[in-house]
């Protein structure tokens, strides 16, 4: 199999591009794919400082290496969970810094949340007798806005890829998801001075074509699974999403781009059931809920 | 059987001996993986899944698939 561009061997195939690509010419083909994706969803400007959600897996490394070297500038945020199954936060952690450390012109910023609010996310979920992934998401959500706020980033930035996009997007199909629906978009606008504008610059590259691109560029990543997510319906709706690949190339990508072009022509007009935000009466953070946000009422009802 | 014409497929904890001769997507239906879930490293180089194994090849699968 060679290289459609220069007849080498090729590394990879993409038959929903239907193109065979080698180590030379796929890597510039993702980084040209996704500064078309940044500009034609007009995600940010070349000028924007951007934060970069680092989990230290494949898909927020890829992503850190295409925008440093497409020349934006970004920094990283890890937020360490406290996940202490086979060491997988410190671990997870270890390869975020790994890269930073060999990106000089980037910061990684490191959130530790066991040590700043006396539990780990796990804990804090057991507690609140919540699913822990669901408290993760938002704990997450929460600590990247205020980052982004304090350092006075322009953009939240995040890994999700093509198979995420379309995963959520089935999910939030099959159960009609209206709000979620509403709110799943390649890139989100401030709507209130203290929420920051999120953008996913990889969503129009493919799961397999962000571990290429991470194992051709020779980004370590840690490869090892979140434990949480093990069994995940995630990961269910990805495998039926690829036996559809597999029969009909290129069906993730018109199922996620006729989405977004049914979205943009007014497809979901009228069902935005997102209320008003205030600011949270402790933290300041944009909040739709009375008085005290989701995070400030965690951890007011939880104390250890 | 002549051993020296098997090759080695790795994946997380998993190993399988198998013919040489064979494409690695042949290799990875074979051990019953979906070709459209792993990738497939020789060397630490990728290598596409249309590549024929060789003798005493070692090949890792990498999972693309993660949840969250």
């Amino acid at each position: 199999m060679r290289c459609q561009l220069c007849g080498e061997v090729a590394v990879i195939s993409m038959p929903q591009h239907r193109l065979k690509l080698c180590e030379e010419h796929f890597p510039a083909w993702v980084e040209r794919r996704v500064a078309r994706t940044i500009e034609s969803f007009r995600m940010f400007s070349p000028d924007d400082r951007l934060l970069v959600a680092v989990s230290g897996g494949k898909d927020s490394l890829a992503l850190w290496e295409i925008l440093l070297r497409l020349g934006y500038q970004a920094d990283g945020v890890y937020i360490h969970l406290g996940i202490d199954h086979e060491g997988y936060s410190d671990r997870s952690q270890s390869y975020a810094e790994a890269y930073a450390e060999t990106h000089p012109e980037a910061t990684l910023h490191v959130v530790n949340v066991r040590e700043r609010y006396g539990r780990s996310v796990p804990e804090l979920a057991l507690e609140g007798g919540r699913k822990t992934c669901s408290r993760c998401g938002m704990i997450k959500r929460y600590l990247m806005n205020r980052m982004a706020r304090e350092g006075d980033y322009a953009a939240i930035v995040t890994g999700h890829n093509l198979d995420d996009e379309a995963a959520q997007l089935l999910q939030n199909n099959l159960y009609w998801l209206r709000g979620y629906l509403q709110r799943q978009a390649p890139v989100l606008p401030q709507t209130h001075p203290g929420l920051a504008r999120k953008a996913k610059p990889l969503c129009l590259v493919a799961e397999r074509e962000s571990a290429a691109y991470t194992l051709v560029r020779g980004i370590e990543y840690i490869q090892q699974e979140c434990p949480h997510s093990v069994g995940a319906t995630s990961i269910f709706h990805k495998h039926i999403l690829n036996d559809l690949e597999r029969r009909s190339p290129g069906t993730k990508l018109q199922f996620y781009q006729g989405f977004i072009r049914a979205r943009e022509d007014g497809f979901l007009a009228g069902t935005d059931e997102t209320p008003p935000l205030e600011e949270c009466a402790q933290c300041g953070q944009p909040t739709s809920a009375n008085a005290l946000c989701a995070f400030c009422r965690m951890l007011e009802t939880e104390e250890p | 059987m002549d051993n020296n014409h098997e090759a080695t497929l790795k994946y997380h904890e998993q190993e399988w001996q198998i013919k040489s001769g064979m494409t690695i997507r042949h290799a990875i239906e074979k051990v019953g993986l979906d070709p459209q879930s792993v990738l497939a490293i020789r060397g630490k180089k990728l290598i596409n899944h249309q590549t024929l194994i060789e003798p005493e090849d070692e090949i890792l699968l990498v999972n693309v698939v993660s949840g969250g």
